[in-house]
């Protein structure tokens, strides 16, 4: 299977500005634009019609969309919305969501029947396209043992971290699947000009809040506990991820959930990751935000 | 003069919303009111997007998205993505949703004009950028906020029937949804104009849309339709609403229970030709141009044709429009 290439769109942007970064993605032949849902500020299948609206050929996908914001019937609406509209050309991510930004819209998530109400969730998702004839892709984002098992049950899944360690060891845990069940990647993703990954703030609170995000398991797995530990109680205390928090994750263990280099660096690991048997790299934000961003993933890509 | 608008709703299929988006302009339709039937047809956010997309001259509104069945953070992030695509013709309807659906989907609210008008403001302050912590029996929000730099002004319209709804609507809204018999539409806008200057507001200020079921007889339109819609009119009709008119009560019950019990189709065999009337505008071209006018002349700024479409309606609706205009040239 050739590598498939994906940019994620609509964290703040003005929908201008998400339109103007989409038709330079899709000059610079990017496969897939992944127009992200909450927390972005606006609201992805309203997003993804203007784009569709705008690019007529133009691969998109929905997502990261969580099923316990919008309940399945809805999210299959959208879906079956969008195709009718503008074709068969949309991808759906699945995932929980952030569970603490989900709380703070009301939306409380129990931890112990998380993998449960998914499972349940997606199969209902699935079972509904496929009764309306729908072939949409129904991905599931991941980075714990129990969400990647789950993915087997769709039609691949997304892999919130960049180290190729990592990666390897989720897919060890996804074990035998089939041809067409897609591997793919979703790391927050900067490109530098400077070898300056240290400066962008943007980079390392993304990658991060996606660290923070990792479960138990993983966590012990990878000697990650302590450090993230450490990181928790300040966020905690602090409200938020700031560089602080940044600095006590350590910026090495930060970039294990981030791509940042320059783009010869991105290219090598374009490679890394398509020997290893990834089907697929969204470059997730910051990238998407900012023009020359997309300038250089064109480069990486053509 | 009022303003003469098409109605479409979410259980209509794409080739016909798409073809009302696509000649608005040639037919001169002014608003497109989007109306969600829950669960049922196209999703309201993607269709209001594509009519927004598609007719690049109307205002398009919503008329209504219930503010019950969807998270308010989501109804926030969809007005203000839908506001950048209309570059400011699009309108945020919105109220409490009907009884009916309510009751399927389990939702019982204590207080629902306390609610909707919290969820007004709730919008507004997220919509101008606000951090908002609220926590009620409708929504919660923890220091949530859109994180916008600018902010932007949606107007919201509210789709209500009640009295206290329709104060509510003259006291914070920027224009109301009404539906209902012609008396009752008389004491509405009598309401509305009354709280509005209570509120040291001009009357004016608050649009007053009209959204009955319109049934042209001219073009081959099965009148059960009309019927069916009539059903779902009075069988979500509050009571007090029901108080004002000069109405077969016991025909009504009987409406109302058939259609609890066995959906719309129930209630059709009680809608006879008075109900039908009180509740829809019905006839050939120019009896309905002509009730649209009695409307404007009880104070309704623009009239809706709407569901249900059947028979040859895209020729009844070129036929409405062109007499419309031709009545203000």
């Amino acid at each position: 299977m050739k590598l498939k290439f994906g940019l994620a769109l609509n964290v703040r942007e003005r929908l201008d500005e998400i339109l103007r970064l989409g038709k330079m993605a899709y000059e610079g032949a990017i496969d897939t634009l992944w127009v992200v849902d909450f927390p972005a500020t606006r609201l992805a299948p309203v997003v993804a019609s203007a784009i569709a609206h705008e690019l007529d050929d133009m691969r998109l996908g929905i997502g990261l969309v969580s099923p316990f914001l919008h309940r399945p019937k809805q999210i299959v609406r959208f879906i079956e919305s969008l195709v009718a509209q503008f074709g068969d050309r949309f991808d759906l991510l699945l995932g929980p969501g952030d569970i603490s930004l989900l709380a703070k819209v009301g939306v409380e998530v129990d931890f112990s029947t998380l993998l449960k109400r998914m499972k349940t969730d997606i199969t209902t998702i699935e079972e509904m396209l496929q009764n309306l004839g729908i072939r949409t892709s129904v991905l599931l984002g991941a980075q714990g043992p129990g969400l990647i098992r789950l993915s087997t049950m769709t039609d691949g899944v997304l892999l919130n971290y960049s180290d190729p360690k990592m990666i390897e060891w989720a897919m060890k845990r996804l074990g035998e699947t089939s041809d067409a069940f897609q591997i793919g990647v979703f790391p927050p993703t900067f490109l530098t000009e400077k070898d300056d990954c240290e400066n962008h703030l943007g980079f390392l609170i993304s990658a991060a809040i996606v660290a923070l995000g990792l479960n138990r398991s993983i966590s012990k797995e990878f000697g990650l506990e302590d450090a993230l530990a450490k990181a928790r109680r300040a966020v905690k205390t602090k409200g938020g991820v700031d560089s602080e928090v940044v600095e006590i994750l350590g910026k090495d263990t930060v970039r294990m959930f981030g791509l940042c280099g320059s783009t010869d660096e991105t290219r090598e690991y374009v490679r890394t990751l398509s020997k290893i048997g990834v089907d697929q790299i969204v470059f997730g934000p910051p990238l998407g935000t900012e023009g020359r961003q997309v300038e250089l993933l064109a480069n990486v890509i053509q | 003069m009022y303003r003469a608008s098409v109605g479409i709703t979410t259980n209509m299929k794409a080739k016909a919303t798409n073809w009302i988006a696509d000649n608005a302009s040639s037919l001169g339709i002014e608003t497109i009111w989007i109306g969600e039937d829950i669960d049922i047809g196209q999703d309201v956010f993607v269709l209001t997007a594509c009519v927004l997309l598609r007719a690049q001259e109307a205002r398009v509104g919503t008329a209504i998205i219930p503010v019950t069945v969807h998270n308010i953070s989501t109804l926030a992030r969809a007005a203000l993505t839908l506001q950048e695509i209309g570059q400011g013709r699009f309108v945020f309807g919105t109220g409490i949703g009907g009884i009916q659906d309510l009751q399927r989907l389990g939702i019982t609210l204590k207080r629902p004009v306390t609610d909707l008008k919290a969820a007004v403001s709730v919008l507004r302050r997220l919509w101008i950028g606000d951090s908002v912590t609220v926590e009620n029996e409708l929504f919660t929000l923890q220091d949530y906020s859109l994180r916008i730099r600018k902010s932007k002004a949606i107007p919201v319209f509210l789709g209500v029937r009640g009295p206290k709804m329709l104060e509510l609507a003259g006291l914070i809204s920027d224009g109301v949804i009404l539906s209902g018999p012609f008396d009752y539409l008389k004491n509405a806008v009598g309401t509305i104009d009354s709280a509005a200057m209570m509120a040291g507001r001009k009357d004016a200020e608050v649009e007053k849309v009209a959204w009955l079921p319109t049934v042209p007889t001219f073009k081959g339109v099965k009148e059960s339709l009309a019927k069916r819609v009539v059903s779902i009119v009075v069988a979500d009709m509050p009571e007090a609403v029901l108080d004002m008119l000069d109405v077969d009560r016991g025909r009504v019950d009987k409406i109302r229970t058939s259609v609890e019990v066995e959906g719309p189709d129930g209630g059709i065999p009680y809608v006879n030709d008075e109900l039908l009337d009180m509740f829809s505008i019905s006839g050939d071209r120019d009896h309905m141009v002509d009730r649209f006018e009695e409307l404007s002349k009880i104070g309704i700024s623009e009239v809706v044709l709407g569901p249900p479409f059947s028979g040859d309606w895209r020729g009844a609706m070129k036929d409405i429009f062109q007499e419309i205009h031709r009545r203000r040239d």
